[in-house]
Formats: structure tokens, C-alpha cells, sequence
């Protein structure tokens, strides 16, 4: 999922919102207390990002980090309860 | 916010490789098209995270296809359409020159000629190294250099019909769309809709699969196509790593020689297919790894440590994302060995959803399917991984050339307000809900059952039943209170909406199939029957209200074909444990 974006680098320039498949950033419009106000892009939808990684390619200034760790694992089938006990 | 209509010859629905395809050969044939997609045009779809393609190393003809037909028909367990698989061997190739043609940046050697690489699964087949994103956003410039109308964000809702009714008993008119982020509402009437359908997966997280539901599925399915292979409709991968991360590139990886190893460091592969061992379909490795683990000789591991370094460069050249994520994690695959998190799911492998002919054509005129999420007539469960991104250009090119020509003799059909408005009403009732249940829980529900393992691994006709009931059950108590705050959410709705009616078809059609074959596995029936079962099972919905699925099954002509079947009984090489085993209380 995305971990992480630099709202100091983000210029607002709009691309990642459309590289996005599953549609989960959007653009709002923010100030660090030490800058003026702009517009930057933040996750609105957090759980459902995929981790595909098109809009930290997109990025002209680097500013999302995406990492491939699942925080929320997927359905799967837990062996250690699988086996025959003996 | 007022509606927009459009009207137009060809609308393609679905903006992957198949679907742009479609849309350039209609354009090039003269039809008016629009090409309709609900993100983006190369920044969606499967195609766009492909980095290889299925490419014959040279046109296939005479008395060579019969050994690529073998590839393929023994893959798919003898259940492919050999006529199709000529035409996609043959046609594989034009594809993959003309895009080369257009600038798509295929992989090379240093002195330039194109550089073919072996893929799981096959011995004659190659591919070729690209980066489908690259590819797509060629093929997007193309389709507006050619005039396409392109119409982004925009999710299509559901099929119209010249009679109002679904199923219908005349033809498809048309489409509508909602904009995903406004709610607009887009109404299309069209002579020809190409349905370009990607697989349908539940939201596991998995790089590709979470936006493709089966919304395409849903639709043909409530419009009354035929569909074929649902019974296979069962996803496996294996590379869910340390219980970590995913990478997709499995494919690759095998290709470039893995080694899978249990927790005794053996090879345990060719016991469990004999002809491919390490080479085998993704399924069969998930299913292999957990009988492993059951009879207590896991975790398995993926082993890369025997591969020369320059073979690792070459899976990170074809495979970046395999790159990315083990340098994240610092896996150093020449020196450390990865644990395996198998898994199975219910979803399209390939194979699985509308059927088409070999234009591209369902059974419903005006109806065109390309696409993987199409019954892929020739990879019917088969084990050719990468065959799917080619497979969707072929498709989609037979399916833009048939409707096209379809076009001057037909008449837009006048729209139905009625039909519009069912569906919007269907579309837009999660907004009128106050708060109750988020798509997100009944994903969290969905996920829940459909791994069940006694369901997901060791299916018997009763298992499968309970597995029916529990998700009939969520249709009726938890989808009617599903509730959407936004415009983005309401998409969200819809989506699981959909892929629950799939899930649903899926686990009907498994309970019909009466032996055990490619991705299906079930205890009662534990061997491939081919003296019963070389037979297509098509179903299409029932036209009473309830829309009871009605199966069908087609024997498959033979006589015409080169690859003749095995006959007689094959037993599977799983075990069942003993709690799972017929007649257990699980």
C-alpha cells in the first residue's frame, strides 16, 4: 500500500490521481504550517490500494512511496491447522 | 446532473488490451466507436502490469501447428477449442508484429534481433519481454490518433436490449455508464457492444485483481449470454512470500528454473505432475505445496539459489516488480531461499465466463466478448501462463472486425426509459441507504468462506452446497443493507454485488461437473474422467424471475481436430486427509 506521501515535494500536479486503477487518491488543498497553501494528494481510500505501484512510476518528483508489505492480509488457508494430528 | 447519451456504431466496454484492440479494428473497418472504461486507458486493466507477451518466434503454419496445438490441448486437459487455438498460434504472431510495427519496445539482444524467452508451461511457445503500461499507452495514443471516442472513468453498469427485457430474447442495444466519481450517468446506444472482460477476483490485495469484479461477467450474464468454464473459476498463486508481500511474475519466475523445496529441502514437484513438474500452472504448485504442508512436511520454500546470476538479471529485466519487492525486503535470491504462502480463491485462472465463437460472438447478437475474463476457448484451465495479454489482442481484433462488418445491417434499437431506470435504481440504492454494511465487510465475508479449506481444497457436492448457502445467505441479508456515502463507494457496492452473483454461478457450475479436472478438485470424483467429461458445461440464466442458472453440457467434436485424447480415467495425485475425507463431519 501507499506508505507514504511527500506533501513537501508534491507540486499538485495531478497525474497520480488518474494512474490510479482502483481510484484511491484524491486532491485537496493544504498548508505545512512552514508553507503556503497548495494543492497535494492524499490517500482517501487507504484499504484499497493494491500496491501496483503506477502512481509512484508517474510521479515526476518522487514524492509516494509504495511498499509491497500486506497490512491486511488476504483470505488464507492456515496449514498448521490442516495437518492430521498423529 | 443531466444524462448523456451517446449514440454510436461499435461500443467497446473496457479499455485493456483486448478492448483497444477491438476498438482499433472497428475504427480502421469505418464504424463509429466509443471505447468506454472505468479508470483508465493504460493505467488499468491486467495488460498494464504484463511484462511479457505470448509471441510465437515466427509465423506457424502446415503441419507444425499440430505440435503447438498438443501444447495447448494437453495444458488444457484436452477441453481447448482447437480451431481457436490455430487461430491464436497463428494470429498471436500479427498481433505481436504490428504492435512492434507501431513502436512497442519488445525486448532485444545487444545486436538487436528480438529476444524470445521460454515460458512455463511450454516447449515450443516463446515470449517476449515488454512492459505492458508502455504497450497500452502506445495503443492509447493510437486509438486517439485513429478517432476513437474514448470515455474515461466511466463505469458500465449494465447492458441495454432491443426488447427491454433480461435475458432477452432479441439482441443488445447498448449500454449505460455511471461516472465513478460524479454519479453521471452516461446512456449509450449502440449496434454492437464488444464486452472487453477482465477476469473477475475477489479484493485480495493482488497487484491487477483488485479492480476487476466481474462487472462485465455480471452484465453479459443478466443480459443472457452463454458462459463456459465456470466450474474452473478458482484463482491459486503461490507467491505471497515470508508472509510479507505478493509479487506477481510467477510465470517468470519458473521460467527462469525455480526450484520448489520443502522443509526437508527435497523436490516435491514431479510427484505431483509428472510431465511438468516445476513447470506446472499455478495451481497445480499452490495445491502441491499445501498437500505438502498437510502431511506435515512444510513450510515450502521457493528456491533460486542453483540460477546463474544472469538468468536472476533476466527475471528482473522481464519481471521488475519481482525486483522491486525483494530489494524492499533485501532477498538476495542467490543466497536466501523464500517460504510460500499458497492460496486459492474463487476467480477466473482463464477460461472462465462468457463463451464466444471465433469472431468474438456470444450467443446474444450484437454481443461480442474479447478479453481474458472470456471462456478463452483455447486455455480453458490451462497451465500456459502469459498467453493471456496476446490472447486479448487476438481476441479483441476477431471481435472489432466481426462487429464492424455486423454494422450496415442493423438499426440502433429504440431505447427503453423503463430498462434505464431499473437499472439506475439498482445501480444508486446503496445511497439511499443510511449506514449499515460497507462493501468492505462483505468482501471480509466473502473472503471468509470462499477459503474455508474444506471448501477451497477438498470439495465434495455437499461442500460445495453449504459454500452456496452461505453465500446465498449474505445476498440476502447483507447486500440489500449494503450502503454507499459517496460516488466512489457506490462503485465499490456494485462491484461486490457482482462478483457475489459470479461467486455464486461459479460454485453452481462446480457441483455440476462431476469428476475432477485442471483447477477443479473434488473428493467425490478424484480422478479426470475422460470417457464422461470431455465436454463443455455451458449455462446461461433462466428467463424466470428468480434466474435459476440452467447448465447444458456440449461434447466436444473430435473428428475435426489434429490432438486426440486420452481415453478412460486418470486419478488426481492429491491426498485427502482423513478429516476431510468423504463422509467427515467438515
Amino acid at each position: 500500500m501507499i506508505e507514504h506521501i511527500d506533501l513537501v515535494a508534491c507540486d499538485g500536479c495531478n497525474v497520480c490521481i488518474d494512474s490510479c486503477p482502483t481510484d484511491v487518491l484524491r486532491m485537496v488543498e493544504v498548508a505545512a504550517p512552514w508553507e503556503e497553501k497548495g494543492w497535494k494528494a492524499v490517500v482517501m481510500y487507504t484499504n484499497e490500494c493494491h500496491s501496483c505501484r503506477l502512481c509512484a512510476i508517474d510521479c515526476h518528483v518522487d514524492a509516494i512511496r509504495v511498499t509491497h508489505e500486506l497490512h491486511i492480509p488476504p483470505p488464507f488457508i492456515n496449514f498448521t491447522e490442516l495437518t492430521d494430528k498423529k | 446532473m443531466e444524462r448523456l447519451n451517446f449514440d454510436c456504431d461499435v461500443l467497446v466496454v473496457g479499455g485493456g488490451i483486448g478492448g483497444a484492440r477491438a476498438a482499433l479494428r472497428a475504427k480502421e473497418l469505418g464504424s463509429k466507436v466509443i471505447l468506454v472504461e472505468k479508470a483508465v486507458i493504460a493505467r488499468a486493466g491486467p495488460m498494464t502490469y504484463v511484462h511479457s507477451q505470448f509471441a510465437p518466434y515466427k509465423r506457424v503454419e502446415g503441419e507444425e501447428m499440430k505440435d503447438w496445438i498438443n501444447e495447448f490441448a494437453v495444458g488444457a486437459n484436452y477441453l481447448a477449442d482447437q480451431d481457436w487455438v490455430a487461430q491464436y498460434v497463428r494470429e498471436s504472431y500479427d498481433r505481436v508484429q504490428e504492435q512492434i510495427d507501431w513502436g512497442v519496445p519488445y525486448s532485444r539482444q545487444p545486436d538487436g534481433a528480438l529476444k524470445y524467452v521460454k515460458v512455463r508451461g511450454h516447449k515450443l511457445g516463446t515470449t517476449l519481454g515488454v512492459d505492458g503500461r508502455v504497450c497500452m499507452e502506445i495503443l492509447r495514443k493510437r486509438l486517439k490518433v485513429a478517432g476513437v471516442t474514448i470515455i474515461e472513468k466511466v463505469a458500465v453498469v449494465d447492458l441495454l436490449t432491443s426488447d427491454g427485457k433480461r435475458p432477452t430474447q432479441g439482441s443488445i442495444s447498448g449500454a449505460i455508464g455511471v461516472e465513478v466519481r460524479t454519479g453521471q450517468v452516461h446512456v449509450f446506444r449502440a449496434k454492437n457492444v464488444i464486452l472487453n472482460v477482465g477476469p473477475f477476483y475477489p479484493k485480495i490485495h493482488y497487484a491487477f485483481a483488485d479492480h476487476c469484479t466481474g462487472e462485465g461477467h455480471a452484465a453479459a450474464w443478466r443480459a443472457g449470454a452463454d458462459f463456459a468454464g465456470m466450474e474452473f473459476a478458482q484463482f491459486a498463486a503461490w507467491s505471497y512470500f515470508n508472509k510479507q508481500f505478493f509479487t506477481p511474475g510467477q510465470a517468470k519466475i519458473q521460467g527462469v528454473g525455480a526450484h520448489f523445496i520443502n522443509k526437508a529441502g527435497e523436490r516435491f514437484m514431479s510427484k505431483y505432475d509428472p510431465i511438468w513438474a516445476e513447470q506446472s500452472g499455478l495451481f497445480q504448485i499452490a495445491r502441491a505445496i499445501i498437500t505438502e504442508n498437510i502431511e506435515g512436511r512444510g513450510p515450502c520454500y521457493l528456491d533460486l539459489r542453483h540460477v546463474p546470476q544472469e538468468d536472476i538479471e533476466l527475471l528482473y529485466e522481464v519481471s521488475p516488480t519481482v525486483k522491486r519487492a525483494f530489494n524492499e525486503f533485501g532477498i538476495d535470491p542467490r543466497k536466501d531461499i523464500l517460504e510460500l504462502g499458497p492460496f486459492v480463491v474463487i476467480g477466473t485462472m482463464s477460461g472462465s465466463g462468457p463463451h464466444i465463437d471465433l469472431n468474438g460472438a456470444t450467443n446474444i447478437p450484437g454481443l461480442y466478448g474479447a478479453g481474458y475474463g472470456t471462456s478463452c476457448p483455447h486455455l480453458m484451465s490451462g497451465i500456459s501462463g502469459s498467453g493471456i495479454s496476446s490472447w486479448s489482442a487476438v481476441a479483441g481484433y476477431r471481435a472489432g472486425e466481426h462487429a464492424a462488418q455486423r454494422v450496415s445491417a442493423v438499426d440502433l434499437a429504440p431505447l427503453f426509459e423503463d430498462q434505464v431506470k431499473e437499472t439506475l435504481d439498482w445501480y444508486f440504492a446503496p445511497m439511499r441507504k443510511v449506514r449499515q454494511v460497507r462493501p468492505s465487510e462483505v468482501w471480509m465475508e466473502i473472503g471468509r468462506i470462499s477459503s474455508d479449506p474444506g471448501f477451497a481444497l477438498f470439495k465434495t457436492e455437499a461442500r460445495i452446497q453449504a459454500a452456496i448457502e452461505k453465500f446465498e445467505a449474505i445476498r440476502e441479508t447483507m447486500i440489500p443493507k449494503i450502503y454507499a456515502p459517496d460516488f466512489h463507494e457506490l462503485e465499490k457496492a456494485s462491484e461486490v454485488r457482482n462478483y457475489l452473483d459470479m461467486a455464486i454461478l461459479a460454485c453452481k457450475a462446480m457441483v455440476e461437473r462431476r469428476e475432477s479436472r485442471g483447477e477443479l478438485f473434488r473428493v467425490d470424483y478424484p480422478y479426470m474422467d475422460n470417457d464422461n467429461w470431455l465436454k463443455w458445461l455451458l449455462v446461461r440464466r433462466g428467463a424466470d424471475a428468480r434466474g435459476e442458472p440452467e447448465f447444458r453440457t456440449v461434447d466436444l467434436d473430435y473428428t475435426r481436430w489434429p490432438v486426440q485424447p486420452p481415453r478412460g480415467k486418470t486419478p488426481s495425485p492429491y491426498t485427502v486427509p482423513g478429516r476431510f475425507a468423504l463422509g467427515s463431519a467438515q
